[in-house]
């Protein structure tokens, strides 16, 4: 009985604020879904989501609202943190098999943590670019044995092991468009390149360098 | 109240971030703003001395009187037109920064560090620095930079494509800028490629934490403009040796390499560099010896070096300005309600609108601080008035 009222008041606490609900109108039709837009498009859709506010408000002495200037954040928004050096260290050897010999002088370009504090890691042109190559470095180990590394890419190839390394860095599933743009840094964007082991780490440092690494 | 969600804004979101990336690959980014015209390079160096920035530097003579924060009739120096600084810190620059130095007067009226702070670099919306940096143009990669790992303060939104930079390592740095000599590093042109590549894969992140990852989005793009310049050799071993630095160290993790970092920036193209020092909040230091002391042994001697090696330059016009929160009030050093900066360059009038009055208050009437930067803007010969105009026209070298 007490479990039943009890999960009673969580479902009324979870699902029943009274606010308006602004449930989102019929999709666009010119818009299409991300997973299934090209390199190109920029017409992304999103998922139909129902929002209300949430947290409960308080009218204090004289009838003013005490919540008034309190900043609501929608539900999914603003979760991603850039991750500090201190967790890159050992993020790029448990995604890589391998650790870059870059990383260990790499510090002081992600900015040093002093001891006791936490402040929120900077990114910066140099800092990004270092952690392309810390990332091409890697996958150049990763792509240095193999024999499917050692043969010219192809659309397929390509989406498959672009797909495999999105699945391993970024811990979830990419989208077509994301498959896209590594496989076309493997196909075309690094066509100069003559060493076919150093293509396939283009592409794979690619991946390694985008957010879904870069942030937890 | 709510920030509703809106699937509109998330659209524009990604779409930016998508042209902006796509753009990038196709090498159509624009350019953030016009190119300078005159044929000297204007640069501005602020050092901001987090805490307060005693008065008895920049208006030593204001003491005299009484005595206070150890001003004697010995340890003051005349430079004329009213300016009268502390003789044995500032008044051992060199000669160049000597003839070409003023103090300018900002009573801002804020007496705590957070607001004082903030209020220096940004009307809480823009930054002044990055606002500066975009209007003065030029070729430079990254035009707006922070040296070292303190935090410029004030909120800083993009400006015109032109965001601030931190730089905290000098090694690499060089190599985003000049090229790697190292043949297992990615080749320039293709690795811009992959910057555009993972800003493109980043875009969902970007749009759904716009907040948190705004300097993630901001680096990838500076990463791709730096990528497609032209690399600049740079020869860091002769850089370091003139800062007394040794040619491995490469860090900027103290004043000294902060300061050479800011030549390399500037060298590179940079328009405003900023460097935060820590330990100014002096309480208690009533004659002044502590606040010497520091300025003597820690942040003088790299200054010296940047005078010589950058303002004497004939082909630039760079700008070093020295200021804190505010100044020291008296007699216990604490929190006074205005700030007397050092202005040092090329287009400055010896003289001083920042005279404080022996209780260490400025003049009513004096400017705040879009004053001091439309003066930075007026010294630094750029174009555009954006701060306004300048209310120190009397330290204006024509």
């Amino acid at each position: 009985m007490t479990r039943a009222i009890l999960s009673s008041v969580l479902v009324v606490g979870l699902f029943g604020c009274d606010a308006a609900i602004d449930q989102k109108g019929p999709a666009d039709p010119t818009i299409v879904p991300l997973d299934l837009m090209r390199r190109g498009d920029t017409r992304v859709q999103t998922p139909e989501v129902a929002l209300c506010d949430s947290g409960r408000k308080y009218v204090g002495f004289g009838g003013i609202e005490l919540t008034a200037d309190r900043r609501d954040v929608d539900l999914g928004f603003e979760k991603a943190r850039v991750k500090p050096f201190s967790a890159l260290q050992t993020e790029y050897p448990r995604v890589l098999g391998n650790t870059p010999g870059l990383l260990a002088s790499a510090e002081s370009t992600f900015g040093t943590t002093p001891a006791r504090w936490f402040p929120a890691p900077q990114a910066s042109a140099v800092s990004m670019y270092t952690a392309f190559r810390i990332a091409f470095q890697g996958c150049l180990t990763v792509t240095n044995t193999p024999a499917k590394y050692n043969v010219e890419a192809t659309q397929e190839t390509a989406t498959a092991e672009c797909s495999a390394w999105a699945k391993k860095f970024w811990s979830r599933p990419a989208l077509g468009p994301e498959i896209e743009a590594c496989a076309s840094m493997i196909l075309q964007d690094s066509a100069e390149e003559t060493n076919l082991r150093r293509r396939w780490a283009y592409g794979c440092a690619s991946v390694l360098t985008a957010s879904d690494f870069m942030t937890f | 109240m709510s920030h509703r969600f809106s699937r509109r804004n998330w659209l524009k979101g990604v779409a930016g971030i998508s042209g902006a990336a796509l753009a990038a690959r196709a090498g159509l980014w624009p350019s953030v703003a016009q190119a300078q015209t005159v044929t000297e390079r204007p640069a501005l160096l602020v050092v901001f001395l987090n805490g307060g920035y005693n008065s008895v530097f920049a208006s030593a003579d204001s003491y005299a009187g009484a005595g206070t924060f150890g001003v004697s009739g010995s340890n003051q120096k005349n430079l004329g037109n009213g300016l009268v600084i502390d003789a044995p810190t500032l008044g051992t620059l060199p000669q160049f920064a000597l003839d070409h130095m003023a103090t300018v007067g900002v009573r801002h009226g804020l007496t705590s560090h957070e607001a004082a702070q903030e209020a220096d670099f940004s009307d809480g919306r823009s930054h002044y620095a990055i606002q500066l940096a975009a209007a003065m143009g030029g070729d430079g990669a990254i035009k707006c930079v922070q040296v070292g790992n303190r935090a410029v303060p004030g909120p800083k939104p993009t400006e015109a494509g032109v965001s601030m930079q931190t730089i905290t390592d000098m090694k690499t740095t060089v190599e985003a800028l000049g090229g790697s000599t190292d043949g297992s590093a990615p080749k320039r042109n293709i690795a811009e490629k992959g910057m555009a590549a993972s800003k493109f894969m980043s875009a969902q992140t970007l749009v759904t934490s716009p907040t948190m990852t705004k300097v993630l989005g901001e680096g990838y793009q500076a990463a791709v403009e730096t990528l497609q310049k032209p690399v600049r050799p740079f020869d860091y071993a002769a850089l370091a040796t003139a800062y007394g630095m040794g040619a491995t160290a490469t860090a900027v993790n103290n004043f000294n390499s902060q300061i050479a970092a800011a030549e390399l920036m500037i060298t590179a193209g940079a328009n405003v560099v900023v460097a935060v020092d820590g330990g100014w909040d002096t309480h208690g230091d009533r004659d002044g010896s502590s606040v010497r002391n520091m300025m003597n042994t820690r942040i003088l001697p790299p200054l010296k070096t940047f005078v010589n090696r950058m303002m004497t330059d004939p082909e630039r016009n760079v700008v070093v300005a020295i200021m804190g929160d505010f100044a020291r009030s008296l007699p216990g050093s604490d929190h006074a309600a205005a700030l007397s900066v050092t202005v040092m360059g090329k287009y400055v009038k010896v003289g001083t609108t920042g005279k404080m009055s022996a209780n260490v208050q400025l003049p009513a009437g004096t400017p705040s601080v879009p004053g001091l930067w439309a003066y930075f803007t007026k010294i630094l010969k750029v174009n555009q008035p954006i701060f306004g105009t300048n209310p120190h026209s009397g330290l204006v070298l024509t």
